[in-house]
């Protein structure tokens, strides 16, 4: 759906409330804007795979480098070595699903999956003999700092030397949805359809916007109604998510949080 | 043939993840285990034997020594440079023996060797007795230089994966290096019957780590593997006839 269409579809539900109220298109974008945020927030923790967007972010192996983990227990002088390389993620980072690491050598494209790791085994796994990570078997944590994401990464040496000069990461993760029809901080209009949110979920965009517009206006007679129709739509909601649950529930659940 | 490491830990990838999705094992710590398999196998099969010669006085105190190779398990036999048999003896019979040659000290003992101890001569006059100590050290008379060589036939232990293990050197030179080998090599053509024994350790020692019960699934596979092999391995028995190796001299 279209930002348009989304306007045109709750200036027609409006009429039957009987507000007597003036609304405005831009009025109401910014309230669908923000209805199409908390629709991601009620279904992302069911659904976070339809949030899902892939980037990838070269790593500068020269300035990206954060620490150094000398591994004192590793006989061979030229594997004693685990380099951390910190890279800044996406604004709109939310989590990741998968990380991998990329580069092309001698024509050919290697791809290794980083396995998530939590930040306290960050070091001591350095320090294992057999398990520490590789650049064919790489780990990473995330980290928040002064209001920046970032991901540790490690390794891309082999031998002492780095594997490659264009490492890239590849990370598969759930994004804060865009605003429709608006300017991003580089000046790129967004666009006006609508390609994140689901069809079965535009019906809930519908509500929440008419609900914030209500809000706005201070129509309580209706609001209390309207929150009961939303409630109904995230119910109906659950028997398909518990379906999926069972079959998640057969294996084990590798989710970490923050 | 045999399969390649590589095509061993995808089968160990297949096999755990009804267990974890999120798999900590990396291909070193996989050859790790692997191999840790390997060597409970042979150390409990025995399964293959080993000749090596021994270099006089290397790493050693006294020059009438040799040292046995680190991996040996189990001794079965000494041979000289002529292939003749060496006789083991405890430590005192050997210092007996050869201090009676050398003059006679014990004067208990009849003092005619060329009587009593003409077996333990060769054809050139060479003492043939040899002895263990510390299941490290050979002491053995040497006369003349000529009878330096000695070969030591014995079982000797597989060693686990280890970058500071002389056996694993041209692995240990970089990840690289690891992953050539990793992907190309295979087990060893006497095992390779068997590699499917050591995979079930690799994935029963990984469950056991993950606290999975099921482990005891791939541990029993592991041990009727072993037994297997017991049963089927070559041995010097031979119809209900045991080895020719109780006799002095055997």
């Amino acid at each position: 759906m279209t930002a348009y269409e989304y306007i045109e579809e709750i200036k027609l539900r409006l009429t039957a409330y009987t507000v007597g109220q003036e609304a405005d298109d831009l009025q109401l974008l910014t309230f669908l804007n923000n209805a199409r945020k908390r629709v991601q927030y009620d279904t992302m923790t069911k659904y976070p795979e339809r949030y899902a967007v892939i980037t990838r972010l070269p790593i500068v192996a020269a300035s990206d480098i954060y620490d150094l983990y000398s591994n004192e227990n590793q006989a061979n002088a030229d594997l004693q070595d685990v380099d951390v390389y910190r890279v800044v993620l996406p604004i709109n980072f939310i989590d990741t699903f998968v990380v991998k690491l990329c580069y092309v050598e001698e024509e050919l494209d290697y791809q290794f999956e980083a396995r998530r790791m939590t930040k306290y085994e960050m070091f001591s796994i350095s320090q294992h003999i057999h398990n520490k990570p590789t650049y064919y078997n790489p780990v990473y944590a995330i980290s928040r700092e002064a209001g920046v994401y970032y991901i540790y990464f490690s390794s891309l040496k082999s031998g002492g030397t780095l594997i490659t000069s264009t490492p890239e990461l590849e990370i598969w993760h759930t994004a804060v949805i865009a605003d429709l029809e608006m300017i991003d901080g580089a000046g790129v209009f967004l666009g006006d359809t609508d390609t994140v949110i689901a069809k079965e979920l535009e019906e809930l965009v519908i509500l929440y916007t008419i609900f914030l517009y209500l809000q706005q206006i201070n129509a309580q007679e209706y609001i209390n109604f309207l929150s009961m129709e939303i409630q109904d739509q995230l119910q109906s909601l659950m028997p398909l998510y518990q379906l999926d649950k069972v079959e998640a529930d057969i294996k084990l659940s590798s989710q970490e949080g923050l | 043939m045999a399969s390649t490491f590589n095509s061993m830990y995808s089968d160990f990838k297949d096999a755990v993840k009804t267990y974890t999705e999120k798999l900590d094992v990396t291909e070193r710590q996989f050859m790790r285990r692997l191999t840790r398999g390997m060597q409970l196998f042979q150390r409990e099969t025995e399964y293959v034997v080993q000749a090596s010669p021994l270099t006089l006085g290397v790493n050693v105190l006294y020059p009438n020594e040799y040292e046995l190779p680190y991996n040996c398990i189990r001794i079965l036999e000494f041979r000289d440079v002529n292939d003749l048999p060496l006789m083991q003896t405890s430590y005192l019979q050997h210092r007996s023996i050869m201090d009676k040659r050398s003059g006679g000290r014990y004067l208990e003992a009849p003092r005619d060797e060329s009587r009593r101890l003409t077996h333990l001569l060769d054809e050139t006059g060479l003492l043939r007795n040899v002895t263990v100590l510390g299941r490290r050290i050979i002491l053995k008379p040497i006369t003349p230089s000529t009878d330096l060589t000695i070969t030591v036939v014995y079982i000797p232990d597989i060693s686990a994966y280890d970058e500071a293990d002389p056996e694993w050197a041209a692995w240990a030179v970089s990840d690289a290096a690891f992953m050539g080998l990793f992907k190309t090599a295979r087990v060893a053509r006497e095992f390779q019957h068997y590699e499917h024994a050591f995979l079930n350790y690799a994935i029963g020692s990984y469950i056991q780590s993950l606290g999975h019960i099921n482990y005891k699934v791939y541990e029993q596979k592991f041990l009727e593997e072993v037994q297997n092999a017991i049963i089927n391995k070559v041995s010097y028995h031979r119809g209900l006839q045991v080895d020719y190796q109780f006799g002095t001299y055997a």
